[in-house]
């Protein structure tokens, strides 16, 4: 039992350590908008998408081009991975706020340009 | 937001209807089974929006995933000895079995329009346009199931009903590998084709398509992998059942 209590910590602790290494990008959702609108991530890297929900009504986050699909319930926040992409541009939306609620995933070979760090 | 409401209970809910349909459609299955492993289903959704809160920010953000993947695990189990166990009778499945297919399929399609519904409702102009969407959507939804249903249950092959209740099944299933990826459990896979160009997954047809059989314009091998999965493991459960079982005339006539 110990033993498995152990490997189970150091399969959470090596999950959970990888994760923190990460770079990291933050988009607020105010008012059923994302902001900011459009995120720049570096290529071929794996990124923490964190999703911080400002309004009263839960969001969900949607990207056909990115395969995600991810609640973010009112005044709370949501973590998502994207990557490793290939350079382009990936769409997202939130489902219940289609017509304002859209964003876009810049993903670049250009670090400077990148918001997330 | 009308539009948007129809849309929503179509993508969320189309799912759960057509389950209705093929297990209506399962031979020697009471009628009684289908509707109780739905509402049950939509039971557990129910209980499961009441601990949101605390559900969503387990595991370090991942526990509706987390709980998502394990109610498909169970549906794919269930699956496994319904076929395994109808192998033995004639194609018939077990009714707990059924019941907990369908509860395990229902509950994660029903959470996600439970959490829209119930967090729009209140809302100033929301109340008709969401009144009318849930209509107009249940609507669609119902002649779809009905059309199914009519096409499927006339058919003497049970075979047949089988092997696309497995289809479906596996279209729901295999999106765990997405939830796997976006929650970081499994590396990021690249896709293997794409056919966006002729079925985009935002389209009608992809909808649809989703829903009857888990089409994905762009899918990993690591989905592929697990629609795979659900279609060969419970054939070779039935398989393993059938070799077990002294040799009958019903078991070889339908699988």
């Amino acid at each position: 039992m110990i033993r498995i209590n152990a490997l189970l910590c150091l399969i959470f602790g090596l999950t959970a350590a990888s994760a923190w290494a990460l770079p990291e990008t933050v988009i607020e959702i105010r008012n059923h908008l994302f902001i900011p609108q459009r995120v720049t991530i570096p290529a071929n890297t794996k990124v923490k998408i964190i999703f911080v929900n400002h309004d009263d009504t839960p969001e969900e986050i949607d990207s056909f081009d990115l395969n995600r699909e991810k609640v973010v319930l009112g005044h709370s926040r949501a973590t998502i991975f994207v990557g490793p992409l290939p350079p382009g541009e990936y769409q997202f939306f939130g489902e219940y706020h289609p017509n304002t609620a859209v964003g876009i995933v810049e993903v670049t070979d250009i670090v400077e340009g990148s918001n997330a760090d | 937001m009308l539009i948007n409401t129809v849309i929503l209970f179509i993508r969320d809910t189309l799912p759960i209807f057509l389950l209705y349909s093929y297990l209506s459609a399962l031979p020697g299955m009471s009628a009684r089974i289908p509707p109780l492993s739905v509402g049950s289903g939509i039971l557990l959704a129910i209980v499961l929006y009441f601990n949101l809160d605390w559900l969503s920010q387990m595991a370090a953000g991942a526990g509706l995933e987390l709980l998502k993947i394990a109610t498909l695990m169970v549906a794919l189990g269930s699956l496994c000895v319904c076929l395994g166990r109808a192998a033995a009778s004639n194609g018939k499945p077990p009714a707990v079995s059924v019941w907990i297919l369908g509860l395990a399929l229902t509950a994660p399609n029903a959470i996600h329009f439970l959490i829209y519904s119930v967090a729009y409702w209140p809302t100033e102009t929301s109340d008709f346009n969401l009144v009318f969407g849930i209509i107009i959507g249940l609507g669609i939804s119902s002649c779809l199931a009905i059309l199914l249903y009519l096409l499927i249950s006339p058919l003497g092959s049970t075979k047949f009903k089988w092997l696309i209740l497995l289809l479906f099944c596996a279209g729901q299933i295999a999106p765990v590998a997405a939830l796997l990826e976006q929650i970081d459990y499994v590396p990021n896979q690249s896709r293997l084709w794409d056919t966006s160009r002729w079925v985009a997954d935002d389209s009608e047809y992809g909808h649809l398509f989703n829903a009857l059989f888990g089409y994905e314009a762009t899918p990993s091998l690591f989905y592929l992998l697990i629609y795979v999965l659900t279609l060969v493991g419970p054939l070779f459960c039935a398989r393993l059942v059938m070799r077990g079982a002294p040799a009958s005339g019903h078991t070889a006539r339908w699988l």
